[in-house]
C-alpha cells in the first residue's frame, strides 16, 4: 500500500529480541546494478533526484539454536506455507506461544488449505483513534472458517482482521436471499453491503459481508471516530488537546 | 495561569477499500448469502479501525478454483495502461472510492457513500488496465476500472468545477494525461511495482445443455452452470515504494491548467 515503505521492518520482527533484529542497510545502487533479479530494471536514475535512487535492503541475522527450535514450532502452524511470506518465514515469533494457543474449536485450524499467515499481531496492530493503543498480547486470532465451523466456537478475546474490499448500494427492490445453520431460505433488506476480506482466512473462502441498514449492525461506525457514512466519513478532524500548565509564583525556583 | 491550546490536525484512514479494520469477540456466523459461500456477519458492538503501518502486508494469491468469492493481495506486480476515459462520477464521500461507477458501459447514479449533502461532480479515469505478477505467473486485465483515490494519484490540484468534457474536448490536454498516466505506471514498474488488492468470483451462467424449466417470478432461476471466464475486481492499487512527494509532483499531470 502507498503508506507502506521499505524502512519498515517486518511484522513478525519481535522488538525486543536483539539478534533477529533486521539489519537495514542504505545502498545506493550503481547504474551498473540497475538491473534485478526480477527482471526488473531501476527507472531511469538520471532523471530522479538523488532520493529516489535509494534502496534499502533488510537482512536478517542468523537465529540462535534455542531460538531455532521455537521458530520451527512457530512455522507448523502456518501449515500453508505457500512461500508467499518469505520475509517472515524465518523469523522467530516472541509472542508465538501466547498467540497461537486458540480455542478447543481450533482443530480444524490444522485441516488442510488452512492459512496460518504471519501476518501482524494483534497486540501490534494500532487501534485508529488517534492515540497508540494496541491489542493486549492475550489476544488472537480467528477467522472465518471457525466462526462457521460450529456453534460452540469461544470467541473470547478473538480479534478477526478485515481489509474492506468495496460497497454494494441498494436499489429500492434489493434483498438478499440467505440460508442459516438449519438450512431455511430467507430474505433481508439492507441499504448497503460491506464486502470485506478475512486476511487469516482459509484458502479459496476469505470475503464476507456485513449487511448494514436499519437494525442491522447499525453501530458499526460508531467507534470509527463518528465515521459514518455521510459527509463527514473519512475526512480529516481536527482534535484540540489542551494543556493545562500552572504557572504562579510558587512555581518559581528560589534560592 | 496560562492556558495553551494545541490544535492538531489528525488524518485518520477511512474505511475505504484497502483500510483495515478488526471485529472484537465476532459473532459465530449464522447466515449464509450465495448458495452457503459467503457468510453474513453481524455484530452488536462497533468495528474498529486499524493501521499496518509497520508491517508489510502478506500476500493472498487469487485462487480461480474457488468457488465462492476470493479476495486476493499482490505485491510488486506491474501495470501496465490499455485505455484511458475520463468521465465524471457523483461520489461525495471518501467511503466506497468510486470503485464500480462504469459498469456494464452505463455510468452509475450515485455510490454507496452518497449523500446529498455533499454531492458535487468529480472527475474520475476509467481506466484498462494489464496487470502482470512474475512471481506467480500471472496476467489478467481490468476493464473500466474508476477509483477516486488513483485519479488524484495521477492528477494533482484538481478544480472543483471541472468536468470530463473539459479534459476530453481538449486533445492536447488528454494527450498530456495520458502520457503521465503511462509515466506514472512506468514509475512504478521500474521501481518495485504496486501492491494491488481485489476479488474474484467465478460467475454462472444459464445452462445452455438443458431445457429451462419456465420462471414464474425473479426468484425463480433456470439452471446454472459455471461461467468459464473469470472477471479480476481491483479495489486498491499503490505503490509498492511510494515515491517522494516531490517526485509525485514531477509526475503528475497538473489538473490546474485546466481552468
Amino acid at each position: 500500500m502507498a503508506e507502506l515503505s521499505n524502512e519498515n521492518s517486518p511484522s513478525t520482527v519481535s522488538p525486543t529480541s536483539t539478534s533477529t533484529e533486521p539489519t537495514v542497510s542504505e545502498s545506493i545502487p550503481s547504474r551498473e546494478d540497475a538491473s534485478r533479479e526480477d527482471g526488473k530494471r531501476k527507472p531511469n536514475i538520471g532523471n530522479l533526484p538523488e532520493d529516489s535512487k535509494r534502496m534499502k535492503s533488510v537482512q536478517y541475522v542468523t537465529q540462535p539454536s534455542s531460538e531455532k527450535n521455537e521458530s520451527i514450532i512457530g512455522e507448523n502452524f502456518d501449515d500453508n506455507n505457500t512461500g508467499s511470506i518469505t520475509d517472515n518465514n524465518e523469523v522467530f515469533h516472541k509472542n508465538t506461544s501466547v498467540n497461537n494457543v486458540d480455542s478447543g474449536s481450533e482443530s480444524s485450524s490444522n485441516s488442510s488449505g488452512f492459512t496460518r499467515r504471519e501476518g501482524p499481531r494483534p497486540s501490534e496492530l494500532f487501534i485508529n483513534d488517534g492515540s497508540r493503543q494496541c491489542y493486549n498480547v492475550n489476544w488472537s486470532y480467528i477467522n472465518l472458517a471457525q466462526l462457521q465451523s460450529t456453534e460452540d466456537v469461544c470467541v473470547v478475546n478473538k480479534v478477526i482482521l478485515f481489509q474492506v474490499l468495496y460497497y454494494v448500494l441498494a436499489k429500492q427492490d434489493s434483498k438478499v436471499e440467505y440460508t442459516n445453520r438449519s438450512g431455511k431460505t430467507s430474505h433481508a433488506t439492507f441499504e448497503r453491503m460491506l464486502f470485506a476480506m478475512d486476511l487469516h482466512a482459509r484458502k479459496g473462502m476469505n470475503v464476507c459481508v456485513f449487511l448494514l441498514g436499519k437494525k442491522q449492525n447499525a453501530e458499526i461506525y460508531s467507534s470509527c471516530l463518528d465515521q459514518r457514512d455521510t459527509s463527514t466519513f473519512g475526512k480529516n478532524y481536527i482534535h484540540v488537546s489542551w494543556l493545562l500548565s500552572l504557572q504562579s509564583k510558587s512555581n518559581h525556583i528560589y534560592r | 495561569m496560562v492556558i495553551i491550546a494545541a490544535i492538531k490536525i489528525q488524518s485518520h484512514i477511512p474505511l475505504a477499500p484497502g483500510a483495515l479494520f478488526t471485529v472484537e469477540n465476532p459473532a459465530i456466523v449464522q447466515k449464509w448469502m450465495a448458495n452457503g459461500t459467503l457468510p453474513l456477519i453481524f455484530t452488536a458492538q462497533s468495528i474498529k479501525s486499524v493501521t499496518h503501518d509497520k508491517f508489510r502486508l502478506y500476500e493472498i494469491p487469487p485462487v480461480p478454483q474457488s468457488k465462492s468469492q476470493h479476495g486476493f493481495i499482490l505485491s510488486g506486480v506491474d501495470i501496465t495502461l490499455l485505455n484511458m476515459q475520463v468521465t465524471n462520477i457523483n461520489c461525495g464521500g471518501a467511503m466506497c472510492d468510486g470503485l464500480n461507477m462504469y459498469q456494464n458501459s452505463v455510468t452509475a447514479d450515485r455510490c454507496p457513500c452518497y449523500n446529498v449533502l455533499d454531492r458535487e461532480g468529480k472527475v474520475c479515469l476509467v481506466l484498462s488496465l494489464k496487470v502482470s505478477d512474475t512471481k506467480n505467473n500471472l496476467q489478467f486485465c481490468v476493464h473500466n476500472h474508476t477509483s477516486k483515490s488513483l485519479t488524484q494519484l495521477f492528477m494533482k490540484r484538481i478544480p472543483k468545477g471541472a468536468v470530463a468534457a473539459t479534459i476530453t474536448g481538449n486533445q492536447k490536454h488528454m494527450g498530456n494525461l495520458s502520457t503521465k498516466v503511462m509515466e506514472m505506471l512506468a514509475l512504478g514498474n521500474d521501481y518495485d511495482g504496486f501492491n494491488i488488492s481485489g476479488w474474484i468470483k467465478r460467475g454462472t451462467i444459464a445452462d445452455s445443455g438443458v431445457v429451462q424449466p419456465p420462471t414464474g417470478s425473479k426468484w425463480d432461476k433456470p439452471q446454472q452452470v459455471d461461467s468459464g471466464g473469470l472477471t479480476y475486481h481491483l479495489t486498491k492499487i499503490a505503490y509498492a515504494t511510494p515515491p517522494s512527494d516531490r517526485i509525485l509532483g514531477e509526475y503528475q499531470f497538473n489538473a490546474g491548467s485546466l481552468v
